[in-house]
């Protein structure tokens, strides 16, 4: 706190030497507000809880530009980046301007183009008479041949303008600016997904730009029922965060329920989507997630059109979904761009690969430990040869593998790709046959082990096959102590937990528990799309009409053939 | 927490046939018939619906009260909530029924060596765990569990038919002494388990997000249990026959055991044991929810506050028994004959109660 006090009289003094009288008063006003701002915040809290730097309170410009200026100057320091450029005239006029952008965030083009060859070409301007008024309200209307003109009177508006790539135009005599919007700089084009790739269906992904972002989402959902909020979120980043919805189909529920949550964040920054979901979702110790996460425009375009909430933040491609269900980590998009009945099948296989990956290791260790009866003679046999020269407990052996290749599954992320093609021989000979031969773990073992990880990727999403990545440790660990047994307890404590988890008001485990029987047929397998005329309300929103009721392609019958052409818009039907 | 705990009809026709499952499969039930049982199963189910009806006629003329309510409105307050308290110890024996059962069970089957305290103990903290998040979320379980459940029970019937284990010869014939013996296997022992256990939902139709009793899923929930209860019975007849089902301890895990001669999977128990610890598990938890609500109605405080006290309650209470044989003794004994007390004879007062008073209401109006 006294720290803070210092500067702000430090601030104070410069003032008294450089400002004129006008400028003092209102700035020791100012001031004064925001140590009062500021001493009632710390003033609760512990003197050993370090003072917040907060922002300070807005301060409108003063009428003189030089003043402005340098106090521009003081608060961005002296960056190489930002660019100053006056633009007087003073033989002529006593009209005085000044621009101000930060190179690298702003299109030199643009600048150069449409707000500095404008102004300097124009000649009235230049003449004596015009006053700063005049000029002001000339330059925005007439001159700047720019889509996005902005006011700005204070100088935090100008501020985070200026760091949106908006080119600041002062005006000596004013307490107005204009801000241009010119705003430009190097992004990633847009890519195929790295981690979320299909087969069959759309390549693109979502690159960091949240503009190009909600654009993705404009050019799938052409209709004006999509709404776009945008928030800043994060004192020091000002990260965007736009909310993406569709209004009347996502729940009202929800929605104030992500704006209160999103509202309520008070952080100093938010640098990737995770950020945002660690601060809005539900049940903060759960290994479960309850929002899902995307790089893909489509999918994300799929759970609007159900109702969920897409929230995409500035500066990832990851972008999220709210609600979710267990159920919906186990949807890929591809499920809908392929048949029907290879796409069910491949979302039973992904549930069984769920639960081989959480259960493969610790079933090992509890068939091989407690329940050896349970298998054939001959496998029991073999096991046990296997098992006779390796040293360590079932446990151990395990746990020893599935580390073992939780590091290598990090190196692999972490290494160079040149030398990519090494470690895998290390990892795949040394650690595979190897270890085998030199008797240190069971060839069967490496078998459940390699077969678990490769289970793990199945799962479309990797916030859940991360989750079930640590549970698979405690499982090995209760299956150490109590066997099958364990493993049943556990799983019902699993499936307790999953049973009374929300996200965002709507039950982890919906529509099987609570049960809704006719939204099961996008669960466990999917159903032909013409069969899925509603669109469940899983999510708390409204359920509608996604199809027409009678959809199913059927020969064209003689009379029916002239009126089959589109017997029902495709639109919603609110019926 | 605010708003008041509601259930769907789904959810309570889901829950009454896991809780009618239970460990019912586990046991030759009216062993005394010989090949007769499922008949006796047949009759016992049919009186356990006719106290069904009773029971739902009861609730549905007293609407949004449970059981607790209803014996505080027709017993008196003082009396009424006595005759509470010994149904909230009722419930809690039968929980802890349940408990030993599965203590009992894992002991016999997958844990040989760990101590059965271990195990119960665990038990017991997962429905403390349920029932602490309260009644939506045991309900829930059901919906997940019972589907599960009954795919597992398929399976092994599918197995039995494959394997040709086998032999509906075994059930004949039928009606041997004629219809006496299935009587007397019936009435009372399978009325009051598992059928009669339909008391504990005079506790939970109340939870109902409608008021009354959902009769239809009700009803419809009752019958289906009923007949794959017979039919699981009439099954383990038809694989052991008669005399071995009846002589020994846990007959359907002596069927599966006799599906070892496929050579995949020698022993088949594990899926029974798996199936056996959900049924047990929402029978118990069950039992433990209805102990717990009536505990907090008669106090008046929230339930959560009862849920350790009561949970303390049924683990002590599982060790009171020496050993299974006595746990056997004691289920076949004395609790088959206070269970009409509980199930048939203050049902019947209730109704008669409430006949009585509206027929004095209707008078004096």
């Amino acid at each position: 706190m006294q720290a803070l006090e210092t500067i702000l009289s430090c601030r104070q003094n410069k003032e008294l030497k450089t400002g004129d009288n006008n400028a003092k008063e209102s700035r020791f006003q100012q001031n004064r507000g925001v140590m009062m701002a500021n001493k009632q915040k710390p003033a609760r809290k512990n003197a050993s809880v370090p003072s917040e730097n907060s922002v300070p309170a807005p301060l409108p410009l003063d009428p003189s530009l030089e003043v402005n200026l340098q106090e521009l100057g003081k608060r961005i320091g002296q960056s190489s980046d930002v660019v100053f450029r006056r633009f007087t005239n003073e033989s002529l006029s006593s009209l005085a301007l000044a621009f101000v952008y930060i190179d690298g965030l702003v299109n030199a083009d643009v600048v150069n183009q449409t707000v500095l060859q404008p102004l300097l070409e124009t000649v009235t301007l230049k003449s004596e008479s015009i006053t700063a008024t005049d000029a002001f309200r000339m330059i925005k209307d007439q001159i700047l041949p720019i889509g996005g003109v902005k006011e700005g009177k204070t100088l935090e508006a100008l501020l985070s303008m200026l760091f949106d790539g908006y080119t600041l135009i002062l005006f000596d005599g004013l307490q107005m600016a204009l801000a241009a919007d010119t705003s430009g700089w190097e992004k990633r084009s847009v890519n195929e997904p790295t981690s979320q790739g299909v087969i069959r269906g759309p390549k693109e992904g979502f690159t960091e730009s949240l503009r190009t972002g909600t654009s993705m989402l404009r050019r799938r959902l052409k209709t004006s029922d999509l709404r776009i909020e945008e928030y800043k979120i994060g004192q020091r980043t000002q990260t965007g965060v736009a909310l993406v919805y569709l209004d009347g189909i996502a729940s009202e529920q929800v929605l104030k329920e992500v704006r209160r949550r999103l509202n309520a964040i008070h952080t100093d920054s938010i640098l990737e989507s995770n950020y945002i979901e660690e601060f809005i979702q539900d049940g903060g110790l759960t290994p479960f997630p309850t929002i899902q996460n995307t790089e893909r425009p489509d999918a994300m375009a799929g759970g609007i059109l159900e109702g969920q909430i897409g929230i995409i933040i500035d500066g990832t491609p990851f972008a999220l979904l709210a609600p979710s269900t267990f159920f919906n980590f186990f949807q890929s998009s591809e499920d809908y761009y392929q048949r029907y009945d290879i796409s069910s099948f491949l979302r039973l296989i992904r549930y069984g690969a769920f639960f081989v990956s959480m259960l493969l290791p610790a079933l090992y260790i509890a068939v091989t430990t407690f329940h050896q009866e349970m298998l054939p003679t001959t496998l029991l046999v073999s096991l046990a040869a296997q098992r006779e020269g390796v040293p360590l407990p079932a446990l151990a052996e395990a746990l020893l593998m599935e580390l073992t290749f939780d590091v290598l599954r990090e190196a692999g992320v972490r290494m160079p790709r040149t030398i990519g093609p090494a470690i895998s021989i290390v990892g795949a000979l040394v650690l595979g046959q190897a270890a085998v031969q030199a008797g240190l773990v069971s060839a069967a073992m490496v078998i459940v082990v390699s077969f678990t990880a490769i289970s793990n990727f199945v799962i479309p999403s990797l916030a859940i096959a991360n989750s079930i990545r640590l549970i698979r440790f405690v499982m090995m660990f209760i299956a150490a102590t109590l066997g099958l047994f364990g493993i049943m307890s556990f799983l019902m404590v699993l499936l307790i937990h999953m049973a009374g988890l929300r996200s965002f008001g709507v039950p982890y485990l919906s529509p099987v528990a609570p049960m809704v029987p006719r939204y099961l047929k996008d669960i466990l397998i999917r159903v032909p799309l013409w069969s899925m005329t509603m669109r469940p309300k899983t999510n708390l929103g409204k359920e509608t009409r996604r199809q027409g009721p009678d959809q199913k392609p059927k020969p064209a019958e003689g009379k029916n053939s002239q009126e089959s052409g589109q017997p029902k818009p495709q639109g919603e039907d609110p019926a | 927490m605010q708003k008041k705990e509601q259930v769907s009809a789904l959810q309570i026709s889901f829950m009454i046939m896991l809780f009618e499952i239970g460990s019912t499969p586990l046991f030759l039930l009216g062993g005394k018939a010989k090949q007769d049982s499922w008949l006796a199963m047949c009759t016992g189910s049919m009186a356990g619906f006719i106290l069904l009806m009773l029971l739902m006629w009861i609730q549905q003329s007293s609407l949004g009260t449970d059981l607790i309510g209803m014996l505080k409105i027709h017993f008196g307050r003082y009396a009424g909530s006595v005759i509470g308290g010994i149904y909230s110890l009722y419930f809690a024996y039968q929980s802890m029924r349940n408990v030993r059962d599965l203590g009992e069970l894992t002991a016999l089957t997958m844990l040989p060596r760990s101590p059965m305290s271990i195990t119960m103990l665990i038990f017991v903290g997962i429905s403390i765990y349920a029932i602490w998040k309260g009644a939506e979320v045991v309900f829930r379980l059901p919906e997940v569990l019972l589907p599960m459940v009954l795919f597992f029970y398929a399976l092994l019937v599918l197995l039995f038919g494959i394997m040709g284990s086998l032999d509906f010869n075994r059930l004949g014939p039928v009606f041997e002494n004629g219809f006496k013996p299935i009587a007397d296997a019936a009435l009372p022992d399978i009325v009051s388990f598992p059928f009669g256990q339909m008391i504990v939902f005079l506790m939970l139709w109340s939870l109902w997000d409608k008021p009354g009793v959902p009769v239809k899923n009700t009803v419809v929930a009752y019958l289906l249990i009923s007949i794959f209860l017979i039919f699981m019975n009439a099954l383990n007849v038809a694989v052991l026959g008669p005399t071995v089902a009846g002589i020994s301890q846990l007959p359907f895990l002596k069927s599966v055991r006799t599906l070892s001669s496929l050579k995949f999977i020698e022993r088949l128990d594990i899926l029974v044991t798996v199936q056996l610890f959900v049924g047990l598990l929402i029978k118990m938890m069950l039992f433990f929810f209805c102990s717990v609500k009536a505990v907090a109605e008669l106090t008046g405080k929230p339930a959560k506050w009862w849920v350790f006290p009561v949970g303390a309650v049924i683990y002590g209470a599982s060790f009171l028994e020496r050993d299974y044989t006595q746990h056997i003794a004691i289920g076949l004994g004395p609790s088959l004959r206070i269970d009409p007390v509980f199930q048939v004879a203050i049902p019947l007062l209730l109704a008669l109660s409430i006949l009585l008073r509206s027929r004095f209401a209707r008078s004096s109006s």
